[in-house]
């Protein structure tokens, strides 16, 4: 198979990224010191759960100093990392892609999250679960043929609905895009009455102009 | 008994007489220059009624509230003390009986070691017999460990061979750490007692060239620090220069470095070679422009060779579900979903924030795939254009407000 | 008024007395406060009982010796010292010795035997409850609020400069030598016969004279004459000393440079008029005279020993001789104290001679501004010392010194 790059492609797969945290409750491991007060899982996924071993190679969670080896590599999946802590802090995350892919990486980072806030945070008793997940995706632009294959032979997809595990859904998807099309809506319509006062005013403006000329060769 | 009579007797002239006779003139009195009457207005004519001075209000004694608190000239003991000497002092109410003295607390001592009997052969050193290391160490317990006094106290035993001040504090510490060493063979070394151990190390040697040292530098004339003073300068300025050279030099080595030629470079060494290179750019620069304009044209064509290799593969509808999508001027590369968002500088991005929260969205598209991304930035582009209108909106009403 | 707490200021008074014992005035007074309530004259009237205080001693009687129980800034005869004493603490002050823990100072320089001596005195003969022998230049040097410092006491009979390092002072760095007070009044004493100028004192003057001119013989003053009233010549000195001691304060001054005769020419000169109406006008003979702290060898109207080094000096070889790491902070801290460095100019001659000898190193001056504070300094301190909380475990108490004998005192007195 040639390493010819496909023109104008651009292959997508979406992941996602983030944390889950709750509180250390009585069964406490072993590793945890008195002052962790919560214990959190940080990782790397496929939407659907599925596995993305065919084009991450690595991935490489830097944790705050504190943490003893603070810098995690995770060679396979699942790509995450449990640990113990009390503090948030933000993690440096680092995809690296395997050789097919070119060997490239692309870094993002996530703030742990191990604290309800927003309306969660008013809920009495507090949730169980404290999740701060993010979705995003993989854009391989150009990719060349093996690239393609490789990627074009597992399938992906989001789940279709949305539920309490996976929110992200084919259905929210198309919610989101229903939003930002309503919004875009609204701009545009916006726009055109600015757009509208804009030629009223400049005309205004022209008919005083002339009046004061006016007015000046009269004087 | 009567006035009378006793007057007769003492020969006293009569009294009813001259008052009698005096009042009537008093109340008859005449007056020539004004009516009787008119006197009896003006009064009695005895002296005016003091007027009531306000009493002067003087600041009132201050209301004690207590009862002061007695003093009591109270005995104390001092427990730092072992002849129970018994000291006064003024305490205020009652005295408390043996309470700690407060000040016992102050009484600390840096901890000698005593030597014990089979301590003496473990500090032998040549040149000090046992009398003279217990003499040191009384001295050292006394005064504190402080050296200064300790070696002026010191008396030689042997008046020939004078000992320095490094002389005692070598001994000491040789003495302290060979019994630490006592105490702690066998078991192993506390991270403390190591700790201790190596403090106690005296460098003899060195604490005399030290000082040498030092009272060379006192020695100093004042001509001599001015230029110690001048050549310090001189070093600083020095070396802020090289450090100036030196970040220099690393950026014009970054900015060399950076693009790797592909192929060799040395056809390109040369003055001709230069030219040659700068022709090629100049073409290459050229040629991306036509590029660009032609594929602009066959848009809607889609580059043949990629694709006849993907038609072969799958169909239309498996492309949504892979992912792909077509577009123009891709540069090869992976890229994040998240980091193609349109960004702009940071005053217009706040508006735009403020303005997608009044639309009830987010900053950042909760599920960022192609179709939705190209949304969010058709949106956020819009929006733009909203504020620049508002903008020009605004500048007009000002200018018709200015020229009215 | 509520004073600080205890524990802020550390002092816990216990009425203890603090006795200066000084060549010409004895100090007393209570602890903690900030000056002698007793200052009374060294010199006493030999009689029984002895004649002592400044309102007794410059009667004139026929006969009466003076006698002075210190030598060498120390109790020399201590029959005589004990009655002074006495006399400050019982008459002056109104309190008994046995009443009060006794704090005595003592220069740099006793002997082991003066000191036990000084304790046997204070348990045996003054009964004290308590006693401590504290060095002066140690009192010194707190009084100035410092625990190290180098001390420069320029006092009557001698001037010393004793370093203290941490509230102790370092003995064989310690000199001192005898230009003090008495040294300038014999210098002047020695100057002034030698332009035959007769210093009558006080109590032999009938009638001044009345100058009109300066430098015209006074031999129109009614003198009575001394041996007419047989007054002894201890009497006669000590009352020909006054009159000097008035002519030192007043007209005595040390230049801010060493001296040199033209720089001298050029300051305004100063007059004195003594007892008898004799006027005079000093001019550089004020500065001579006090040169001569500085320069004993160059400058001495009287003979000095060889070796004698001026006050600058000493103080530099006092310095020279302590431990390296030491000297700067000496150097940094010194204190100058005693009434005689209250001629006008000491102080900043000092100063800029140590400028000179010591360049290497930053030198401070930290002298009192007030008179008073400048002459009472080691009382100041002792005073400050024996109202301190955590000084009161050091006194020695009567039962130790029963138990131990007088030797306790070189054990306890550091």
């Amino acid at each position: 198979m040639s390493s010819k790059r496909l023109k104008n492609v651009s292959i997508a797969r979406p992941f996602v990224y983030g944390n889950t945290a709750s509180p250390l409750g009585t069964d406490r491991p072993a590793s945890a010191s008195p002052d962790h007060s919560h214990s959190w899982t940080v990782f790397v996924r496929g939407p659907n759960g599925e596995n993305l071993d065919y084009f991450i190679k690595r991935v490489v969670f830097r944790l705050h100093e504190t943490y003893p080896n603070s810098v995690r590599t995770i060679d396979q999946p699942p790509y995450e990392v449990t640990e113990t802590g009390w503090g948030e802090f933000d993690i440096n995350i680092r995809i690296y892609f395997n050789a097919v892919a070119g060997d490239k990486s692309i870094t993002l980072y996530h703030r742990l999250k191990l604290h309800p806030y927003g309306e969660e945070a008013n809920k009495v008793p507090p949730p169980p679960v404290v999740q701060s997940v993010i979705f995003d995706e993989v854009v391989f632009n150009e990719p060349t043929e093996e690239l393609f294959n490789v990627l074009t032979s597992h399938k992906y997809g989001l789940p279709s609905r949305s539920t309490d595990r996976s929110k992200f859904s084919y259905q929210a998807e198309n919610e989101e895009a229903d939003r930002l099309a309503a919004a875009y809506d609204k701009v545009q319509a916006q726009l055109r009455i600015m757009r509208e006062k804009i030629h009223q005013l400049e005309q205004r403006k022209k008919i005083m102009q002339e009046q004061q000329e006016k007015t000046k060769e009269d004087t | 008994m009567d006035a009378k009579s006793i007057r007769d007797v003492l020969n006293l002239p009569g009294k009813s007489e001259s008052p009698a006779a005096k009042r009537p003139k008093i109340e008859g009195k005449k007056h020539e220059s004004i009516q009787r009457e008119l006197y009896a207005l003006l009064g009695d004519n005895s002296a005016p009624t003091m007027l009531q001075q306000p009493q002067k209000q003087f600041k009132s004694r201050p209301k004690i509230q207590r009862k002061p608190g007695p003093w009591v000239w109270a005995p104390f003991t001092n427990q730092a003390r072992d002849d129970g000497l018994v000291l006064h002092h003024w305490v205020k109410g009652s005295a408390k009986e043996d309470e700690e003295y407060s000040y016992v607390k102050y009484n600390t001592k840096i901890e000698i070691p005593e030597i014990s009997q089979d301590a003496e052969s473990v500090i032998e050193q040549e040149g000090w017999s046992i009398d003279e290391t217990k003499k040191l160490l009384a001295l050292c317990s006394e005064y504190d460990l402080r050296w200064v006094v300790i070696f002026d106290r010191w008396t030689d035993e042997d008046t020939e061979n004078p000992r320095k001040i490094e002389d005692l504090q070598e001994r000491y510490y040789y003495v302290r750490q060979k019994l630490l060493e006592m105490k702690t063979t066998g078991s192993a070394w506390t991270a403390d007692q190591l700790s201790l151990y190596n403090q106690l190390d005296y460098p003899k040697e060195k604490e005399i060239a030290r000082k040498e040292y030092l009272e060379g530098l006192m020695h100093r004339t004042p001509a001599e620090v001015t230029e110690e003073e001048a050549l310090l300068v001189e070093a600083r300025k020095l070396e802020a220069a090289m450090k100036r050279m030196n970040e220099e030099r690393e950026e014009l080595l970054r900015l060399l470095d950076s693009p790797e030629a592909a192929g060799s470079i040395a056809k390109y060494s040369t003055s001709q070679g230069v030219t040659t290179l700068a022709a090629n750019l100049m073409q290459q620069g050229q040629n991306k422009k036509k590029k660009v304009e032609s594929t602009a044209a066959p848009a809607a064509e889609r580059p043949q060779a990629s694709v006849a290799f993907i038609r072969k593969k799958i169909s239309a509808r498996e492309e949504a579900a892979y992912g792909i999508s077509w577009k123009e001027k891709l540069h090869p590369g992976i890229q994040l979903r998240s980091a193609k968002f349109p960004t702009f500088k940071a005053s217009v991005q706040q508006k735009v924030n403020s303005i997608l929260g009044e639309l009830g969205l987010p900053i950042r598209p909760v599920i960022p795939t192609d179709r939705v991304t190209m949304k969010f930035e058709q949106l956020v582009n819009s929006i733009v254009m909203l504020l620049e209108a508002k903008k020009a909106v605004d500048r007009l009403n000002t200018e018709i407000a200015t020229s009215k | 008024m509520s004073s600080p707490a205890p524990a802020v200021y550390g002092g816990d008074e216990i009425s203890a007395i603090v006795l200066d014992p000084g060549s010409q005035w004895t100090r007393a007074g209570f602890a903690g406060e900030d000056s002698p309530k007793a200052v009374v004259p060294t010199d006493y009237i030999v009689h029984d009982p002895p004649f002592i205080g400044d309102d007794y001693i410059h009667v004139p009687r026929s006969g009466a010796e003076v006698a002075n129980p210190m030598a060498d800034g120390f109790v020399s005869d201590w029959d005589g010292a004990v009655k002074i004493w006495d006399y400050a603490v019982t008459k002056k002050l109104g309190v008994s010795f046995s009443d009060h823990p006794l704090l005595m100072t003592e220069p740099a320089w006793t002997s082991t035997a003066d000191r036990k001596k000084a304790v046997e005195i204070a348990f045996e003969e003054l009964q004290v409850p308590a006693f401590y022998l504290a060095r002066s230049s140690v009192c010194a040097c707190f009084a100035a609020g410092k625990a190290t410092a180098l001390v420069l006491d320029v006092g009557h009979k001698q001037m010393s400069a004793t370093p203290v390092y941490d509230g102790l002072i370092l003995k064989k760095s310690s000199f001192h030598n005898g230009l003090g007070g008495d040294f300038l009044s014999k210098q002047i004493a020695a100057k002034l016969a030698a332009q035959d100028i007769t210093v009558t004192p006080y109590c032999l003057v009938s009638r001044k004279a009345v100058q009109l001119d300066p430098f015209q013989a006074a031999d129109s003053a009614v003198v009575k004459s001394a041996a007419d009233l047989g007054l002894t010549e201890s009497f006669l000195n000590l009352e020909k000393e006054r009159v000097i001691h008035e002519f030192k304060e007043s007209v005595c001054q040390v230049m801010e440079v060493p001296y040199n005769e033209g720089g001298a020419e050029t300051r305004p000169p100063r007059p004195f008029e003594f007892p008898d109406g004799y006027n005079i006008n000093v001019t550089t003979d004020r500065f001579t005279t006090s040169e001569a702290l500085f320069n004993p060898k160059g400058y001495s109207a009287i003979d000095v020993p060889k070796d004698t080094v001026g006050a600058a000096k000493m103080v530099y070889d006092s310095i020279m001789s302590c431990d390296v790491d030491a000297r700067a902070n000496l150097a940094y801290n010194i204190v100058i104290t005693g009434g005689t460095s209250l001629v006008q100019g000491f102080t900043e001659r000092v100063q800029q001679e140590l400028f000179g000898l010591l360049p290497g190193l930053k030198v401070r001056i930290y002298a009192a501004g007030n008179s008073s504070e400048r002459k009472y300094g080691g009382w100041i301190g002792g005073s400050v010392l024996s109202s301190l909380g955590t000084f009161h475990q050091m006194w020695i108490s009567k039962k130790e010194y029963e138990e131990a004998g007088s030797s306790i005192v070189e054990k306890r007195c550091k």
